[in-house]
């Protein structure tokens, strides 16, 4: 396993190390901004349209989505023991943690998949593509169209995720990543976090507000 | 081994983990209870220290510069008052309408 | 002190075009984005001037109101997104900052290389919308014309939202590299006042960007699909639209004008040749322009339809950025009152600065007033508000910058005496297109207007020649600075002899900004020791 090397400009790794974290919670932040405006929508459209929403929410799909919550949290602790597992240099250990929560992401995917395919066969679709006659009104058209907005842009964070970490499980088996050089996996389960975290609030919003 | 970190024992990990499932369920179980105009701030809540444990926890942010938690932070006082101002707007607007504000009876 | 450094300068260091295409060195990048905005900046003055002369007469003289239109979308668009938020930060930030605080480079120099790319990129898909004939809903996209515009809206959207991930790149890096990268020995309150200002301005460009960019995603969106969210036909709210759009681009506004904030605090310092009359009120209330230029988006929705009880909110709170920039007004004028006054073109600049920010920021005030802001909203007055602080201020504050780190990127001098004559000239041609605006405004003029009634148009001719002048102006103010760059006089390290960091090192500095590790044993405007003893506090050796 080769000793991380400090890029020249740092002082010394532990402070390289110190940045890399602190660049990754700033650029976090900013995706957490990025969500932000969706759920001022969402919270505004709920106040003018009250009830139209509640009824759009007892209408979604509940199983799908809290299924989802707990495919989601589960993933959160197998990424935070591929962390510990790097740590404490098993990388094998780390390697099947990552494996796991990479498994775990594809199946939220998957989730999502099917419940969009029941969305759509019940024309639950966003604006003017809606279709269904169970619900109506300019209410649950909205309400389908943060939610077709919402969960998408989340869906797309949860692909780059999956991404992210099937290069870090690549880097863990080439030993590039390891108890010496744990940053890389470290940010990584950071961004996988960060898509957990913004599912624990989707979730309640848009399945058990009702 | 570069450790400028106390690590999080496995039973942390799984104790918070444990602590986020019962949460879910909590919310679950009170989504079918009539809780009227609770129901949204106290899922809010619950979703809040769901997240707040895994930042804390499984982001270890506890071990972390106090610089990091500052970001997290900001990042969370900046959405609460984008979504109170905008949610403000629409709640004190006169008619639930379109658009109700100033200038709704304009005959100057 | 390092008059003629050992090692080769950064610019003699590793050339061909490879060597500036793929670097890493901030000093180079910093360098492209200053001639990248550059570009933009008399592209979209060009369109400027075009808007200008089609004003002279109410009637038709170059063109129709539809091109009208277009031409003062893309003169927002280029000026906001491709000049004025890129410029001081990316470029003098990225030139200056990582020597002020006595690093190599910045933290993440191949992330720094990419927010270049990632911007150039998102600037030619913007200006590739002006082939398909630009935009015309204005730079603030208002649904719900936006969404039913038949121009190119979704392609501007996109490359303003590539540039915005530049922008929020930018941010992440300076943050970080302030956080971790200063010299031993430099503590926080050490600093130059220019990094509190950029560190400030990365705040804002981190998290107030992204909503820029969720809120272009739902406009193109909007455009291409007809999602309706924004549609009152089908039940949605243009105001939250508007909300969205300023939550941004009200700090937006901060992104542009602290970094120039910054440049002035350390020419007052450096002409003054004396510590600022406090360090502490200038660094703490960048922090506070950045934080609560976050509260107060709600002034630009005074007349859109928000409740009152916003509008009651946002008025009190836009009331208290104020006081934060009256703070620094007076510290810096509290620095200058009876110092020991350099002459020289920034000098020039920087009092420019003082007289037209002032001015525009006390008619900010105004405009902040609901009561006020009523009869003024969408008129000329707010026009020439802006334009006083984005132009009287940012823009003088970037010619301020481009003088006074003149020497220390090439190492040559320009010529005084052109020097502080284009600078007259800005301030008179900018005077001369603005102020008549106010007028125009508090008569009535509306802004955005192709034509107008007769009683305007000696109002209209005045600002026409004064853009005219201006322009020109602009072109002898930069033409100046390449004459010099080619025959100027060589100029030593620190030809101001400022005691701020960056001085420390030779003009132009070596490669890796500093000959051995920069140490410090002194804060950034000990004017009470000499300059030997200064140097000797703030070594690479």
């Amino acid at each position: 396993m080769p000793a991380p090397r400090t890029a020249e400009h740092f002082a010394d790794l532990a402070t390289q190390q110190r940045a890399a974290r602190l660049g990754m919670w700033t650029f976090l932040a900013s995706e957490v901004l990025l969500f932000a405006g969706l759920f001022a929508l969402y919270g505004a459209y709920r106040v003018r349209y009250r009830d139209a929403f509640a009824e759009a929410v007892r209408h979604n799909t509940l199983w799908f989505g809290t299924t989802n919550t707990f495919v989601l949290l589960t993933s959160s602790l197998t990424v935070a023991l591929a962390v510990r597992a790097i740590r404490a240099d098993r990388c094998g250990s780390a390697l099947v943690f990552v494996g796991l929560t990479i498994v775990l992401g594809l199946g939220f995917l998957g989730i999502k998949g099917f419940e969009y395919a029941d969305h759509i066969e019940h024309g639950l679709l966003p604006a003017r593509f809606f279709s269904s006659d169970v619900i109506t009104g300019p209410g649950a058209i909205i309400f389908y169209t943060i939610y077709w907005i919402a969960t998408g842009l989340h869906g797309v964070h949860v692909t780059a995720g999956l991404c992210v970490l099937g290069w870090l499980a690549t880097r863990i088996a080439h030993d590039r990543v390891d108890a010496t050089n744990p940053v890389a996996l470290e940010l990584g389960a950071m961004y996988w976090h960060l898509v957990d975290m913004i599912w624990l609030f989707l979730w309640p919003l848009l399945y058990l507000t009702r | 081994m570069p450790t400028d970190h106390r690590n999080v024992s496995l039973t942390g990990y799984l104790a918070t983990f444990a602590a986020l499932v019962v949460l879910a369920l909590f919310s679950l179980v009170l989504s079918f209870v009539g809780l009227g105009a609770w129901a949204m701030p106290i899922a809010l809540v619950v979703a809040g220290i769901k997240a707040l444990l895994v930042a804390l926890v499984f982001m270890h942010l506890v071990e972390q510069p106090s610089a990091n938690s500052f970001v997290a932070l900001s990042a969370l006082a900046l959405v609460v008052v984008f979504i109170g101002l905008v949610v403000a707007d629409v709640d004190t607007r006169p008619s639930k309408s379109v658009s109700g504000g100033v200038g709704r009876d304009s005959r100057r | 002190m390092i008059e003629v450094s050992p090692v080769p300068s950064f610019l003699a260091a590793k050339t061909g075009p490879r060597a500036w295409l793929l670097t890493r060195d901030h000093k180079r990048i910093g360098l492209m984005f200053l001639f990248a905005t550059v570009a933009f900046l008399f592209l979209g003055g060009a369109f400027a001037m075009l808007l200008r002369t089609e004003l002279v007469r109410p009637e038709r003289d170059l063109f129709d109101a539809t091109m009208y239109n277009r031409l003062f979308t893309m003169h927002g668009v280029v000026m906001v997104f491709l000049f004025m938020i890129p410029s001081i930060p990316a470029g003098f930030g990225n030139f200056v900052l990582p020597i002020m605080i006595g690093a190599r480079d910045v933290a993440f120099p191949r992330l720094n290389l990419a927010s270049f790319y990632i911007y150039l990129i998102g600037a030619f898909v913007t200006l590739g919308s002006l082939v398909g004939g630009g935009v015309d809903t204005g730079w603030t996209f208002y649904t719900p014309y936006s969404s039913t515009s038949p121009t190119a809206v979704a392609p501007t959207a996109i490359g303003i939202f590539i540039i915005g991930i530049s922008s929020i790149i930018t941010g992440i890096n300076f943050i970080t590299t302030v956080h971790t990268m200063r010299a031993k020995g430099m503590r926080w309150h050490d600093m130059p006042l220019f990094v509190w200002s950029i560190y400030a301005t990365s705040i804002i460009q981190v998290l107030a960007t992204p909503v820029l960019g969720l809120t272009l995603v739902l406009v193109g969106l909007d455009h291409v699909l007809g999602i309706g969210l924004f549609d009152p036909r089908v039940g949605g709210d243009p105001v939250l639209y508007q909300h969205l759009f300023w939550f941004y681009s009200h700090p937006a506004v901060y992104i542009m004008i602290l970094p120039a904030m910054g440049v002035i605090s350390e020419i007052v310092c450096t002409f003054a040749h004396r510590n600022p009359a406090s360090y502490r009120a200038i660094a703490y209330s960048s922090l506070g322009i950045a934080f609560v230029g976050f509260l107060t988006w709600g002034h630009h929705l005074f007349v859109s339809g928000m409740s009152e009880t916003d509008a009651a909110i946002f008025g009190v709170l836009s009331m208290f950025v104020a006081v934060f920039s009256a703070i620094k007004v007076f510290t810096w004028t509290g620095t200058l009152y009876r110092a020991s006054i350099r002459l020289g073109t920034p000098l020039g600049y920087l009092f420019a600065f003082l007289f037209l920010f002032v001015f525009g920021g006390m008619t900010g005030v105004a405009v902040a007033t609901q009561s006020l802001d009523v009869p003024w909203h969408d008129t000329y007055f707010v026009v020439a508000h802006f334009h006083f602080i984005m132009v009287g201020g940012t823009t003088t504050a970037f010619l301020a910058a481009w003088h006074y780190w003149f020497p220390k990127m090439f190492g040559r001098m320009y010529d005084e005496r052109v020097g502080l004559l284009t600078a007259a000239l800005v301030f008179g041609g900018f005077f001369m297109t603005f102020f008549p605006q106010f007028l125009l405004g508090n008569a009535g003029m509306p802004r955005r207007y192709y034509s107008y009634p007769d009683q305007y148009q000696a109002l209209h001719v005045l600002s026409t020649g004064g853009s005219w002048a201006l322009g020109l102006a602009m072109l002898l103010a930069f033409g100046q600075l390449v004459v010099a760059w080619r025959k100027g006089p060589r100029a030593p390290a620190n030809p101001w002899h400022s005691r701020s960091f960056e001085w420390s090192t030779s003009s132009p500095p070596p490669e890796h900004n500093f000959v051995g590790p920069f140490v410090v044993r002194r804060g950034a405007y000990d004017y009470d020791l000499t300059q030997e003893e200064a140097d000797a506090r703030s070594t690479d050796r």
